[in-house]
């Protein structure tokens, strides 16, 4: 029987939950899965390439299969990338975006749209969610106005007409910008990934409830390297990018939960935006991410079918 | 997939032989790079070079370089650092090693504004080198000062590689910053104490015997040429802790600082600003393509699983803590020689933290050893990006052994303040201790 | 023949290597610029950063030919110094052009590739608020691996029919 030899980037450096689910839940359970038919190397974020070209990397073959993040390519995909990688003021948990992924076939329109670019679309990758550390507290829409946030893209133009400054800016920039007060806050990543950043040294305040609760990343994996596996172990690699999905859940909700009580030891305070505030703040979203609508075909259809499964959800 | 050994020893061999006859550095990173990735890996693989090339370019982190090279070209073509310098002799101009101490001070500040190492010694390179040696110092002696205070720009915070090293590894930013602050200035004092000496053994590499003591009212003149350089210092600093300037931005500070210097001194004219620009694009690109042709070999060799290599190596190591500790830093000072930073935080950062951490060693004091090792890196013969940046802005009677040779001595140093941190952790540890 | 050949080249390196020079009192002036307008007008100008890493990608991928022509891609000289003028000559014609080769063909085509399937896909910025082509900075790089090739072709030309005093002007910062 044929053998496979692949090598993956994660879009998360080694020891992130991120990156742990996949490397045993993904490449170890598919190896083990196909009694060894299929081996995969683990590399951490930008060990093999930018993830900015993360599309070129997969679609050339420089890897067979990576985790990307769909933010990153708005640029290329057009707006449907940031539907994919999921918009504020929309899903609440990652069951309803599995559901809406997998049941509802969004998954098909992201096949779609990402196969023109040389890259099968294996699966999301739900993530933990994306949070915002501030040295302000921020309880109101209104404590947005004047604030200098990183972010970028969509959500960029949320705070925006929200009345902040939005700042864009690299990673690793972010922890030095909080200290100095270039910026005075910063979306990122969850509790875990913001307390690996030591954000919780530079900006006392956890904003509460999540700007995007459930995000996601995605496995692409080359076409041609896809399209060369028998289908038994398609199967498998389909069924671990979920396990791996799902695990990434499970371990990140446990990291959180310890990363939280560490910021909370070292000072932070989590602020919390009232509930028909944040509902104000939802509905401003919906409406940007609505209007794409207008903007491509692809992206149409994307709307569609999330205002339709929001329909059914009863918001 | 190639045999790692076999892989290993092509692609530094191939390295080495190219460099050694004297092909281009950046010629040969990338070439032999290309050669390697098409012969094991795929010709599909190969679009990692273009790639590399534009992340590089793209990066708002590295635009530092050109900004900070500006700033000391036009401060060079406005005088002002001839200014500065002449101020320097003035002052430490009678205690031999004085103006090498000068370089090692002015590093230091550098350090504290940059957080790479390449911008620092070509400025430094630009500015120091020259006075020095028209002031009758040796060339060791100069050359050595510039490429080991160059490298106290990734020690002393900010710093962007201990910001990798710390997303890598989980490590604070601010306990690695508040780490490596007293390491920092540990080394600079060092640095200071072996110039001082050497200059006393050797009069000849420290000022010669043209050293002569000053009046104070000459002193006093001279400390107009401390003026500008001290306004810019500070609007740079100033900018970065008011939060006016992210540390990438107070780049441009200092590049505009230069220009109104200049104009102030009223020493501005089109021709210097023009040929400003052109010594920035020459020793810019310079840089840039090495750090092209680098990156790419150092992603076939990550890509090719020299992790996994280094690894079975360490664990083979199951002997006392302190002996793998050793046998950690044994490697990285190996990998330095040939590798570039990024490339090697990459490959063993994974591999040792884990480890680190089962043994029980404190993470933060690890990363602060692990960033001085990245510093010997920087100057270690025969790959070391700022030999490589000094023969770039040296004129051509300074050759590459003249180099190679001339950081011996501070290798040496650093070496033993790895060796006197390891017996005295709290050099490091304590002021993280103090402020977290 | 040839030496009309190398004087075009010349010429047209040093003019655009010239040009993009001054990319970096622009560099200069965005930042400043964004600086200026984040901290006194509370707006961030979201295309100001990426502009200016933009030019930097004009500047060494344009300008780097034009550095390799004026001699400042460094070598480490160690043996390469003691070499006879004619060794010289041999090193660089065999051995630097093999892998100058592998590496202009790289740029020129794996580097084409990747701008093309930018251009194709019409990419946009990703990063901010604006949306910039970015396909036009990816353009510089088969642009750059083009100039190189041509920036030693000419070098080569230097090397076999000047007199030894003229072309082995390595590594000189005067102008
Ligand atoms: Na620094
Ligand atoms: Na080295």
């Amino acid at each position: 029987q044929e053998k496979f030899h692949w090598r993956l980037q994660s879009n998360l450096n080694t020891g992130d939950p991120g990156y742990i689910a996949v490397q045993k839940k993904f490449a170890e359970l598919s190896n083990k899965m196909s009694n060894g038919r299929i081996t995969i190397d683990v590399f951490p974020v930008g060990a093999l390439f930018p993830i900015s070209d993360g599309l070129e990397a997969v679609g050339g073959g420089l890897a067979e299969v990576a985790v990307l993040t769909g933010g990153y390519y708005a640029g290329k995909i057009g707006p449907f990338a940031n539907l994919e990688n999921g918009v504020p003021g929309s899903l609440h948990t990652p069951l309803e975006r599995y559901n809406f992924f997998y049941k509802k076939g969004f998954i098909d329109l992201a096949r779609e749209a990402y196969g023109k670019y040389g890259v099968y679309y294996l699966g999301p990758q739900l993530s933990p969610r994306w949070d915002i550390m501030s040295k302000k507290p921020i309880t109101s829409m209104a404590d947005f106005k004047g604030l200098k946030i990183r972010s970028f893209g969509l959500e960029a133009k949320w705070y925006s007409n929200m009345g902040a400054t939005p700042v864009f800016m690299g990673g690793g920039e972010i922890y030095t910008g909080l200290a100095t007060g270039v910026i005075d806050a910063a979306r990122w990543a969850s509790p875990a990934g913001n307390f690996n950043g030591s954000f919780h040294e530079v900006a006392k305040y956890y904003v509460e409830p999540s700007p995007l609760p459930v995000p996601n990343n995605f496995f692409a994996v080359n076409k041609r390297a896809w399209d060369a596996l028998p289908d038994d172990l398609k199967a498998i690699l389909e069924e671990a990018a979920i396990a791996s999905s799902f695990d990434y859940l499970a371990l990140g909700e446990m990291h959180d939960a310890k990363a939280m009580q560490e910021m909370k030891k070292a000072g932070v305070q989590v602020s919390t935006i009232p509930p028909e505030e944040f509902a104000k703040m939802e509905e401003a979203a919906r409406a940007l991410w609505r209007a794409y609508e207008k903007e491509d075909a692809l992206a149409a259809r994307g709307v569609k079918m999330l205002n339709e499964y929001l329909a059914e959800l009863g918001r | 997939m190639g045999d790692p050994l076999l892989v290993t020893g092509l692609l530094f061999g191939g390295m080495l032989f190219f460099l050694a006859v004297g092909v281009p550095i950046a010629i040969t990173l990338s070439g032999v790079s290309i050669a390697m990735i098409a012969a094991f890996w795929s010709p599909m693989a190969l679009t990692m070079v273009p790639m590399r090339a534009f992340s590089t370019t793209t990066s708002f982190e590295y635009l530092a370089i050109p900004l900070f090279v500006f700033m000391a070209s036009m401060l060079q073509k406005a005088k002002v650092a001839e200014d500065m310098y002449d101020a320097m002799e003035r002052f430490f101009g009678s205690v031999r090693g004085g103006l090498a101490i000068g370089t090692v001070l002015i590093c230091t500040i550098f350090a504290c504004m940059a957080g790479i190492s390449g911008a620092s010694t070509v400025s430094m390179g630009m500015i120091a080198v020259p006075a020095m040696l028209a002031r009758g110092y040796g060339k060791d002696m100069a050359l050595g000062t510039v490429a080991a205070g160059g490298s106290l720009g990734i020690l002393i915070p900010p710093s962007v590689t201990m910001i990798v090293y710390a997303l890598v590894s989980g490590t604070s930013v601010g306990k690695l910053y508040a780490g490596g602050l007293v390491p920092g200035l540990l080394l600079a004092a060092l640095f200071c104490v072996y110039i001082l000496v050497r200059g006393w053994l050797q009069p000849s590499t420290a000022g010669g015997t043209s050293i002569r003591a000053y009046s104070w009212s000459e002193k006093l003149v001279g400390l107009r040429g401390l003026f500008f350089p001290l306004v810019i210092v500070v609007a740079v600093l100033g900018s970065m802790f008011t939060g006016i300037a992210s540390v990438s931005e107070s780049a441009a500070v200092g590049a505009a600082g230069s220009l109104i210097a200049a104009l102030c001194l009223r020493r501005l004219r089109w021709t210097d600003v023009k040929s400003a620009c052109h010594e920035t694009l020459m020793l810019s690109c310079m840089i840039f393509w090495i750090i092209i042709g680098a990156s790419a070999l150092s992603t076939f060799y990550t890509g090719m699983g020299a992790g996994r290599m280094i690894e079975s190596f360490v664990l083979g190591l199951e002997v006392n803590r302190w002996v793998i500790l050793v046998g950690m830093q044994l490697i990285l000072l190996l990998m330095g020689m040939v590798l570039d930073t990024v490339g090697i935080i990459m490959i063993t950062v994974p591999i040792f933290l884990p480890i680190i951490l089962a043994l029980g060693f404190d993470p933060v004091w690890f990363g602060i050893l692990f960033i001085i090792n990245m510093e010997i890196g920087f100057l270690s013969p025969p790959f070391g990006y700022n030999l490589f940046y000094l023969r770039g802005v040296t004129p051509p009677s300074i050759t590459m052994p003249d180099i190679y040779r001339s950081v011996l001595p501070f290798i040496a140093i650093m070496t033993g303040a790895i060796v006197l941190m390891m017996a005295v952790p709290e050099i490091v540890l304590w002021l993280p201790r103090q402020l977290f | 023949m040839l030496d009309g050949i190398t004087r075009i080249i010349d010429g047209f390196l040093a003019a655009i290597g010239r040009f993009v020079s001054l990319f970096v009192l622009a560099m200069i002036a965005l930042i400043v610029l964004e600086m200026v307008s984040r901290g006194a007008l509370s707006y961030s100008l979201s295309w100001t950063q990426e502009i200016s890493t933009w030019l930097l990608t004009v500047f060494v991928m344009i300008g780097g030919p034009y550095a390799l022509l004026r001699g400042h891609f460094v070598r480490v000289d160690i043996f390469f110094a003691r070499l006879s003028r004619q060794n010289q000559k041999y090193v660089d014609t065999f051995l630097s052009t093999t892998l100058l080769v592998l590496f202009v063909g790289v740029l020129v085509w794996r580097g084409g590739d990747f701008f093309l399937s930018s251009f194709a896909m019409g990419e946009r910025s990703a990063t901010g608020a604006w949306a910039g082509p970015v396909w036009l900075p990816k353009l510089m790089i088969p642009l750059g691996g083009g100039l190189l090739g041509l920036a030693w072709l000419s070098h080569l030309l230097h090397l076999w029919r000047d007199p030894p005093a003229q072309t082995s002007e390595p590594n000189t910062v005067s102008m």
